[in-house]
């Protein structure tokens, strides 16, 4: 790590332009799978559509978040930080066992730093007539080339922006709105804002980010050891480097495998030597393999110079896939994984709030008894419509001979149909006899009050069950407020 | 303009860079906890007859930027005073 190494001045002032070299190879060709696959997903899924929706929309105004059948509520949030904490212990389960595989093929700043330089090869050409287009001085077919380059960056990092605000509000609105320029001005503000960063990020900066802003690159290392699979070159083999004529051996000429090409610094998009040995900045995508094997390749020497191996077997010592770090990450993923499967499997898709009326604790009626309003928020997640029936659970105290319960519902069971992922507000009467009207004079005195001349606050629990599912029900707690006698 | 230039973002501009990163990464993760137990729809409800507040988005992108604004100042002071 280069931290504190050399003054902050002159470090910055050696960073130069890197010119990544265009690579052909196993490694560039999974890489490539990777990003389309990635980027089809991104670009793709919002317009997917499930049971009549958008199949994946984090419909904030509505406060639901939609993952195909699976309604997630803000009740649910813990649902979504388990799975944050599943990603992280995940990236770091694969760091362990095999390095930077994230930086190399999955991270969005690689797969769009790829197609940004892919969009710069198409416009400017191969490495050494982007340097030239570069150094040249300026022309109309320069002019031309930057100009179209720029069109096409900014026309992607535009529509990467709208995707993603596309995750947030229904896509077909929001395409319709933004071409009829009637869009929000909070959606243009998000879809500029994404562009924004995402040119920024993948046309400007590129391994600037993974050098400097990264926070992953520079914790990587503590999941690092000596079995970790890296991107090495191997310096036994390899040294003394130099140059030499094709199909001479290198023993003859008193030189290693390494013919000095320089191409795996080239090919590098963070421009590093990885000759030097494993650094910070390398994001092990891998174009250093597959550029140093087509050279070996050409030479006749066998291949892997450069390659995926771990430091214990660079060392000619045994390697183990299985070690107590590997153990502790991957047992620590699987409950987690299984947790959260079991947990989501016995989510209640129903849920109950009530709320006392704010205005009246209570009313006297004309018949000697005495009134509860309360609101009843009734959360049905479930896919599909539901009637639920509202009732008191039974109490223990109820010795007075009429029915068990001394509360009682008016109506006696109020029903309600509750559309597939909505909240319904209903409003239900609880009803009782006064104190000195009722049989039992035990009664639980928990609130009594003097001043305010209230009486007891007795708990009650609403039960709602669902109509076509008896086992679909949920319970909450309220108090019932009487006058004190 | 001289394209080689165009990348260098210089000491500066990584350190306004970083911060910004920062501030947007910690920002992020307080506007999900903070949305997640606070529904804004009442206090736009509110609003809405006396003001031009159109809907919840609104609400989240200014708890968004009202977040993202502190978190920046926050590491932006930390960043300005660790300078040497």
């Amino acid at each position: 790590m280069t931290v504190g190494a050399p003054p902050e001045e002159s470090y910055y002032a050696a960073h130069q332009k890197v010119y990544p070299r265009e690579v052909r190879g196993v490694f560039t060709r999974l890489r490539i799978t990777a990003a389309w696959v990635l980027l089809g997903l991104f670009y793709g899924l919002p317009w997917l559509r499930w049971e009549g929706r958008q199949a994946i929309l984090f419909d904030l105004p509505a406060r639901q978040f939609h993952l195909f059948g699976l309604t997630l509520w803000p009740q649910d949030f813990v649902f979504l930080a388990w799975l944050l904490v599943i990603a992280a212990l995940s990236l770091f389960f694969f760091t362990a066992v095999a390095g930077r595989l994230w930086c190399g093929y999955a991270c969005p700043q690689t797969v769009w730093t790829e197609v940004f330089l892919w969009m710069e090869r198409v416009t400017e050409g191969d490495r050494s007539r982007r340097m030239k287009l570069d150094a040249a001085p300026w022309s109309i077919a320069k002019l031309g080339r930057k100009a179209l380059k720029q069109i096409l960056w900014i026309g992607f990092a535009l529509w990467t922006g709208f995707t993603f605000v596309g995750f947030f509000t229904p896509i077909t609105d929001l395409a319709s709105r933004l071409f009829a320029f009637s869009a929000s001005s909070w959606e243009t503000f998000w879809v500029l804002f994404y562009g924004f960063a995402t040119y920024g990020n993948a046309g400007f900066l590129r391994e600037q980010v993974c050098k400097y802003m990264c926070p992953y690159a520079r914790f990587q290392s503590a999941m690092f050891d000596r079995d970790t699979l890296i991107i090495t070159y191997d310096a036994a083999r390899g040294e003394p480097r130099g140059g030499r004529r094709k199909g001479v051996d290198p023993a003859s000429n008193g030189l290693g495998s390494c013919t000095d090409c320089t191409l795996c610094v080239q090919v590098c998009p963070t421009g590093i030597d990885i000759r030097q040995g494993l650094q910070y900045e390398c994001i092990a995508c891998a174009a250093c393999i597959d550029a140093c094997d087509s050279v070996m390749d050409h030479m006749g020497y066998p291949r892997g110079l450069i390659r995926y191996d771990t430091q214990h077997r660079l060392e000619h010592r045994s390697t183990r896939i299985l070690r107590p770090r590997v153990l502790v990450y991957g047992m620590l993923l699987a409950v987690l994984i299984g947790g959260f499967v079991v947990a989501l499997a016995l989510r209640k898709p129903v849920g109950l709030d009530v709320l006392h009326d704010r205005n009246t604790l209570y009313r006297n009626l004309p018949s000697g008894e005495i009134e509860n309003v309360y609101l009843l928020k009734i959360m049905n997640k479930d896919s599909r419509p539901h009637e639920f029936r509202v009732s008191l659970e039974p109490e223990e105290a109820a010795t007075d001979g009429e029915g068990s319960n001394r509360h009682r519902l008016d109506p006696e069971e109020p029903k309600f149909l509750v559309p597939a992922g909505e909240v319904f507000n209903a409003a239900v009467r609880v009803r009782r006899r006064a104190w000195n009207d009722a049989a039992d004079t035990d009664h639980e005195d928990s609130g009594a009050d003097a001043e305010t001349g209230l009486g007891a606050a007795d708990e009650i629990h609403f039960v709602i069950t669902a109509a076509d599912d008896p086992g679909l029900t949920a319970r909450a707690e309220s108090r019932f407020f009487a006058p004190r006698d | 303009m001289d394209d080689r230039n165009t990348t260098e973002i210089g000491l500066t501009g990584r350190r306004t860079l970083t911060v910004l990163w920062c501030a947007f990464l910690a920002a992020s993760v307080a506007t999900m906890l903070f949305f997640a137990f606070v529904d804004p729809s009442p206090v736009v409800a509110l609003l809405r007859p006396t003001t031009a507040i159109p809907d919840p988005t609104m609400m989240y992108s200014l708890g968004f930027l009202f977040f993202f604004s502190v978190c920046a100042l926050a590491s932006g002071l930390t960043a300005w005073l660790l300078t040497p």
